[in-house]
């Protein structure tokens, strides 16, 4: 088989390049139209490695050369072609292509407009080569590298946000907790080094195989290690907290990384690690309850946002939370298939909030700095149905989707993870649907505060439909989140059988009525209780649901206090620690330095006191030298 | 025996000093474009010397040391002699090239420029002298010539006492080292080099030794014989101050070395007094830089410990009796000449652009004056910063290399004191950085000293030399094998000298 994954990844590095080097040149929009004619041709290529992959499922390796050689550690330049990388690699280009162009238009006239366009290709590199690689080593490059991404995009607009300085602050909180979940990866990668002296997957999984019996603590070591990496990067209990605050990137950004690509890879490590999982059951019940538990608090703290995007970014991890579950539950296609619709549906989603922040923004009335946080508020929104009608129907037809109503893809995703919680057990099947339930609850009470009811704001009074080159995007978008279901419809289940190829048969879950009934009434439900509280919202006043809750609605719109949690608990301590041994430092550790340098100085300036200039005493120095030398050759005799 | 090559380079050089003054004073109007006579002499000569010394650079590979006997006197040029004159004649013609904008107009510009011809030419027999008293009979000659050039302005009363002092100093050198001659005649009956050494060893032997050390050592800048260097380097024009510090001071450790070898039997080895006198060197060259706030005597201190890192590279050497350690300190010489050289060119060359020497007014450039200078000068501006970090010993540059292989060379003794004197070199070349670096930032400042901004641009012909001399810096740190022609055999005379 032909190998054109290397092309695919140089691709999106040409677009980077000539951004690079002549961004500015290229102007607006040109820096634009040539990244996402860099997107749009690695698309084209993962289109025809995946035409080349259908003929040979089997898949092929390729390495580009040598990386590390030390010892006995080989780690090359290699890539491996199968099914479920080139499924991955599918996503990120086709999803990543629409919102290049989007940004064309979301992004016009920002005065970083090339800079933009040079990140998001350089994250198109980075997740190709996270999702492509053939060992951990290469996989790490590219999990640093979207990181690296993440934090450069977080703080795009690094010089905005309260106090100027907040957007710098969100990324710079994203890459710290990030490291937490890197450091989990390293370990694993040590102790696979350890164990099978290998970070090739097929040495890894082979090894593990024919090495570890289940349950071995070696294998439970490195799932939960791995674990730790996945929950860094899919956002999941306890590390979720940088996701809601990563929001203060451009919209398309929000889309891009922290929706539908970059925060999905831990769930493809965990997928793609599945040997190590499956020989370690309680890494597996971890994963499970991670996932569960993030699926549902996650959802409790959608619920009570008034930011139109943290909604959706609370959300996206809430949705993470049913991938990362059902990764654990060994429902590999469950979790790929939710993977790839929620990829769909969030993504349109989130272009289609920055659609509406758009609109109000460069509406009749927009004068407003963009990026404020006034502009994003829903409660400053209200009846952009009329005057946003592409958008009202994309906007729906996502979150139709995100709420899982058949027949939309979102429903065949979610049902499969539903029947495999339901075959695992009640606690995790009940946590679930409690997640899902709420999920069309702050879907609904989304759409109703934003495109129903009268505008609450004279910017929403007066907000614009977005231009051509961003509305097609969502429209395209939109078609695939409606239709994303046929990938693994009941009865064909086409994707199961192609990902087979690359991860095993597994457990393929088969529909249950019951369940799709019962999933479908609670995502009914929850839309009815939405609308019986928004529908008839007061045009002023306090969010109904609030007034219900009281305190509570505090305790859940801050996500639990987590981060309150951190910042007693971890954060306060280490700079009280940080301060006092600062203090120490000054105080004892650079006492020696600093008599050294003032003992140096001090000698240099007695040494020049000498020095008079004075010729008398030049050469009794001669005379001083001579004879210190006869007494030195004297005692050498 | 008039075919030897050196007595070409010699003849050619001794006679063009004489021409370069005549011309210079009779026939003033005899220019080639602008260059005055004195200066187109000079230039042709130390241009044209480059042919008879390859001829006996190709004389020294094919059959050994040239050698120019006329009556009783020879010279021979071994390794050092090669190395030695190589260095003066580059440098000395780069000098020629930059001294061209920097004295025109100058009064007694043709003795300017004859009497570095004839300082270049006595390096150059220095550094061949086979035998005690020519070897004395040269460097008098070299110091005689550069008395002149240190006191140059003779209107400026900083360098007539410079001058005084470097005088009466040297003088009392010269009457050790004439003394020590007189000891070694006496007990050996012999002044040539080879025989005395062949002379079964006497004690009285060690006395002349001393002489020596200090005579020579006084024009060497050991310490505490030192203290004439930084008057007379800061004084100087800035051209003689690149040769002071760049070929002087290291011909007067060449004629040290040569004297001090003939005791060579008389203890068991010199290596440990050179590791001790470089180790003081170092410290003492260091601590009083550190306070310095005048740029070209910070530089003049900064030579003083560089001579310290010779002389430990040649001690290594002669303690642990391998040749690394000499080639590393002969290395350092050569790289010394030329890092120094281009920073005191370059100081000159802001002196000259900043008008700080001209006319009425006559100061010292002090750290500050450097501020920003990057904006106005970058040529300038660069090459010093590479000269001062190559200096400073920064890699990969020149001064990394052969300091680098210094402090090899002295782990590599395996002696306990070998290796702790190589550390003490180490840790003397991270003090360096303290002093070192203000000069490099203060460099590239963004606002501009008031000097800076009134200043005026920098004569082409001052930055061919520079240029020159620091692409020499940058390709020797990434290749020093291409001195290797010179710093091998000269390692080996070396070698050979103390066995």
């Amino acid at each position: 088989m032909d190998v054109l994954y290397p092309y695919i990844i140089l691709a999106p590095a040409a677009g980077l390049l000539a951004n690079l080097l002549a961004g500015r040149r290229l102007g607006d929009p040109g820096a634009g139209i040539a990244g996402s004619l860099a997107a749009g041709t690695a698309f084209g290529l993962a289109v025809w490695q995946f035409l080349l992959l259908r003929l040979h499922p089997e898949g092929a390796v390729v390495s580009l050369g040598e990386w590390i050689r030390i010892g006995a550690l080989e780690i090359p330049w290699a890539f491996r072609v199968d099914t479920l990388s080139v499924t991955m690699a599918l996503v990120v280009t086709g999803v990543g292509t629409l919102i290049h162009i989007y940004a064309i238009g979301y992004m016009h006239g920002d005065p970083g407009f090339a800079r933009f366009f040079v990140y998001l290709n350089l994250f198109l590199v980075a997740m190709l080569v996270l999702v492509g690689a053939d060992n951990y080593a290469v996989l790490f490059v590219g999990w640093e590298g979207v990181g690296l991404c993440s934090y450069l995009l977080i703080g795009f607009w690094f010089d905005r946000g309260e106090g100027g300085t907040a957007n710098a602050t969100a990324g710079r909180k994203a890459f710290v907790v990030n490291r937490i979940g890197d450091l989990g990866l390293l370990i694993a990668m040590f102790l696979m080094y350890r164990t099978f002296g290998t970070l090739d997957f097929d040495g890894v999984f082979g090894g593990a195989e024919a090495a570890l019996i289940a349950g071995a603590p070696v294998a439970v070591a490195i799932a939960l290690a791995l674990l730790v990496g996945a929950a860094g990067k899919s956002a999941q209990i306890p590390l979720f907290v940088w996701l809601p605050d990563a929001m203060a990137g451009p919209t398309p950004v929000s889309a891009l990384i922290h929706a539908a690509t970059m925060v999905t890879a831990g769930v493809y490590l965990i997928v793609r690690s599945h040997v190590l999982f499956e020989l370690a059951p309680m890494a597996q019940a971890a994963t499970v309850a991670t996932g569960a538990a993030t699926a549902l608090l996650a959802a409790t703290a959608a619920v009570a946002q008034f930011d139109i995007k943290r909604v959706l970014a609370y959300s996206t991890i809430s949705q993470l939370g049913f991938m990362v579950a059902a990764a654990g539950l060994g429902a590999y296609t469950a979790a790929i298939f939710h993977l790839v619709t929620h990829a769909f549906f969030k993504a349109l989603l989130f272009l289609a909030a920055g659609s509406v922040i758009h609109g109000l923004e460069h509406g009749g009335a927009g004068h407003q700095e963009p990026g404020t946080r006034h502009s994003q508020d829903m409660r400053t929104m209200g009846g952009l149905r009329r005057r946003m009608p592409v958008t009202f129907a994309v906007y729906t037809a996502g979150a139709l989707a995100l709420a899982g109503l058949p027949p939309l893809s979102g429903f065949f995703s979610k049902d499969e993870i539903l029947v495999a919680a339901y075959a695992h057990g009640p606690l995790v099947f009940g946590t679930l649907c409690a997640a899902a339930f709420l999920t069309a609850f702050y879907m609904g009470r989304q759409i109703f505060l934003v495109f129903t009811g009268s505008p609450r704001s004279p910017e929403a009074a007066d907000a614009a439909e977005s231009g051509r080159v961003m509305t097609a995007p969502l429209i395209g978008l939109a078609l695939l989140a409606v239709f994303g279901g046929v990938l693994n419809l009941p009865g064909t289940a086409a994707l199961g059988e192609w990902l087979s190829h690359a991860i095993g048969h597994g457990e393929h879950p088969a529909f249950s009525l019951p369940i799709a009934i019962g999933a479908t009434g609670l995502a009914v439900a929850g839309g009815w209780l939405a609308g019986r509280l928004y529908r008839s919202a007061p045009e002023a006043g306090p969010d109904p649901l609030k007034v219900r809750l009281g305190g509570l609605f505090a305790f859940l719109s801050r996500a639990w206090r987590l981060d309150d949690l951190y910042a007693a608990w971890i954060v306060g301590p280490f700079k009280r620690l940080a301060a006092v041994l600062d203090a120490g430092e000054i105080k004892v550790i650079s006492l020696p330095e600093r008599l050294l340098a003032g003992l140096t100085v001090r000698a240099g300036r007695g040494l020049s006191l000498l020095h008079t200039g004075q010729l008398n005493w030049n050469m009794a120095g001669i005379v001083a030298g001579f004879i210190a030398l006869l007494l030195a050759i004297g005692w050498m005799r | 025996m008039n075919d030897s090559p050196l007595f070409s380079l010699l003849a050619l050089l001794l006679l063009a000093a004489p021409a370069a003054y005549l011309f210079g004073r009779v026939v003033p109007g005899l220019r080639i474009g602008r260059l005055t006579p004195a200066r187109w002499i000079a230039l042709l000569a130390l241009a044209g010397a480059w042919i008879p010394f390859a001829a006996a650079q190709r004389a020294f590979v094919e059959s050994g040391p040239p050698v120019f006997r006329l009556g009783g006197i020879s010279l021979e040029m071994d390794g050092i002699g090669l190395l030695l004159a190589a260095l003066a004649l580059g440098l000395g013609g780069l000098v020629t090239v930059f001294s061209g904008p920097a004295e025109e107009g100058e009064d007694g510009e043709e003795k300017y420029f004859a009497m570095l011809l004839a300082m270049v030419g006595a390096m150059v027999g220095l550094g061949c002298a086979a035998d005690l008293f020519n070897l004395w009979l040269w460097f008098e000659a070299m110091t005689i010539s550069s008395y002149l050039l240190v006191a140059f302005h003779r209107d400026q009363p900083a360098s007539l006492e410079a001058g005084v002092k470097y005088l009466v100093q040297s003088a009392a050198g010269s009457v050790f080292v004439l003394l020590g001659i007189a000891v070694v005649l006496a007990n050996t009956g012999t002044l040539d080099l080879a025989e005395i050494a062949l002379h079964p060893p006497e004690p009285a032997l060690l006395a002349a030794a001393g002489l020596f050390i200090t005579g020579y050592g006084v024009k060497a800048a050991l310490v505490p014989l030192h203290t004439w260097l930084p008057d007379a380097h800061s004084q100087a024009p800035s051209g003689i101050s690149a040769m002071l510090s760049g070929v002087v001071i290291e011909a007067a450790l060449v004629a040290l070395l040569r004297a001090l070898a003939v005791t060579a039997g008389v203890v068991p080895s010199w290596g440990a007094l050179l590791i001790v006198l470089g180790a003081v060197n170092m410290l003492a060259g260091n601590l009083l830089a550190l306070v310095q706030r005048e740029v070209k005597r910070l530089l003049a201190y900064s030579s003083v410990s560089h001579l310290g890192y010779i002389l430990m590279g040649l001690g290594f050497s002669l303690e642990a009796g391998q040749a690394a350690g000499a080639q590393g300190g002969l290395f350092h010489l050569l790289n010394h000449g030329l890092m120094k050289g281009l920073a005191f060119l370059a100081a000159g060359a802001l002196i000259h652009a900043l008008r700080l020497q001209m006319g009425g007014s006559f100061r010292a450039l002090v750290i500050d004056d450097l501020d920003g200078a990057y904006r106005r000068y970058p040529l300038v501006a660069i090459t010093f910063s590479l000269a001062v970090l190559s200096l400073a010993g920064l890699p990969p540059l020149a001064g990394f290399m052969s300091k680098w292989q210094i402090i090899a060379a002295g782990v590599a003794g395996r002696e306990a004191w070998l290796i702790g004197m190589a550390h003490f070199a180490g840790f003397n070349s991270m003090l360096s950085f303290v002093y070192y670096l203000p000069l490099v930032s203060a460099v590239y400042r963004g606002v501009p000293s008031p000097a800076v901004q009134a200043g005026s641009p920098v004569p082409g012909a001052m930055q061919v030399p520079l240029l020159a001399l620091a692409l020499a810096i940058a390709v020797l740190g990434i290749w020093p094998g291409l001195a290797g022609g010179l710093v091998e055999p000269a390692g080996a005379a070396l070698m050979e000298m103390f066995r």
